[in-house]
């Protein structure tokens, strides 16, 4: 077995708002980028097809096809630091209606001299709930990305 | 190089050979539907998954390294001819040699 790739390492970016979704990964590298800090989690995130069914009175079977996918919503849950350049862009790009494009480096290069899997989306930041809590908690903050493109993946080498 | 099909309904983007850049390794990107020539690694474990999943096809492969294909895509040289090859000095002559009495 193979080591398993730890979370631990990855980074996430966010870019200025786009009208359309970048043609492809070369268009997505030639953004600006801007790291957000202090992320403590990512959710889940990807393309998940709805399934489309129907059952018919002869068979008394349900049958399935694949509908529309949807790559669903990324949680970013950070440490809240208010002189974050990064979480403060998501602050105010939760304040538009602007898609913005952002990128999600993972820490799982195959050699020493490789370069680690990148992950582009772009979605709408839908929310940025803070949560302060009690006494003995830090304050996070999530943000919620609506995705609203296909996940553009460049492999590990 | 390898002629890469891609089967899905939406644009795939390959690792190419080549430097990366800005941690960043070359990309091509092929439509759906479309046919790409790539120079990819078609040994890796992507490209092979991808196969197996039925996201791409390798249409055509031209088993050859960059060395020999450098030289398939040289300029071709000039014809050699009967009287060419008459005016052509032996290799093994010094460029005075040929003109000794």
């Amino acid at each position: 077995m193979s080591t398993p790739v730890g979370a631990s390492g990855t980074k996430v970016y966010i870019s200025t708002s786009v009208t359309a979704e970048p043609a492809d990964a070369v268009a997505y590298a030639a953004l600006s980028w801007t790291e957000v800090g202090d992320v403590e989690s990512l959710g889940d995130y990807g393309d998940e097809a709805a399934i489309l069914s129907a059952t018919t009175l002869q068979d008394e079977r349900t049958f399935k096809a694949k509908g529309p996918r949807d790559a669903g919503t990324l949680a970013i849950t950070v440490l809240d630091r208010p002189d974050d350049t990064g979480q403060i862009a998501l602050i105010a790009a939760e304040a538009t209606k602007f898609n913005y494009p952002f990128k999600v480096v993972l820490p799982n290069r195959l050699t020493t001299g490789g370069t680690d899997q990148i992950e582009y989306l772009i979605g709408l930041v839908a929310s940025k709930r803070l949560n302060v809590a009690d006494a003995s908690n830090i304050i996070r903050r999530t943000f919620n990305v609506a995705i609203n493109s296909k996940v553009t993946t460049v492999a590990a080498t | 190089m390898a002629l890469i099909n891609n089967l899905t309904s939406q644009g795939v983007d390959l690792v190419v050979r080549g430097e990366a850049k800005d941690g960043v390794p070359p990309t091509e990107h092929i439509g759906p539907g479309q046919t790409r020539d790539l120079d990819v690694d078609l040994e890796s474990k992507r490209i092979k998954g991808m196969v197996i999943g039925g996201a791409i096809d390798i249409v055509d492969q031209t088993p050859i390294g960059p060395a020999a294909r450098e030289t398939i895509l040289s300029p071709a040289q000039p014809r050699r001819t009967a009287s060419s090859m008459a005016t052509e000095k032996p290799s093994n002559q010094t460029p005075d040699e040929g003109t000794k009495q």
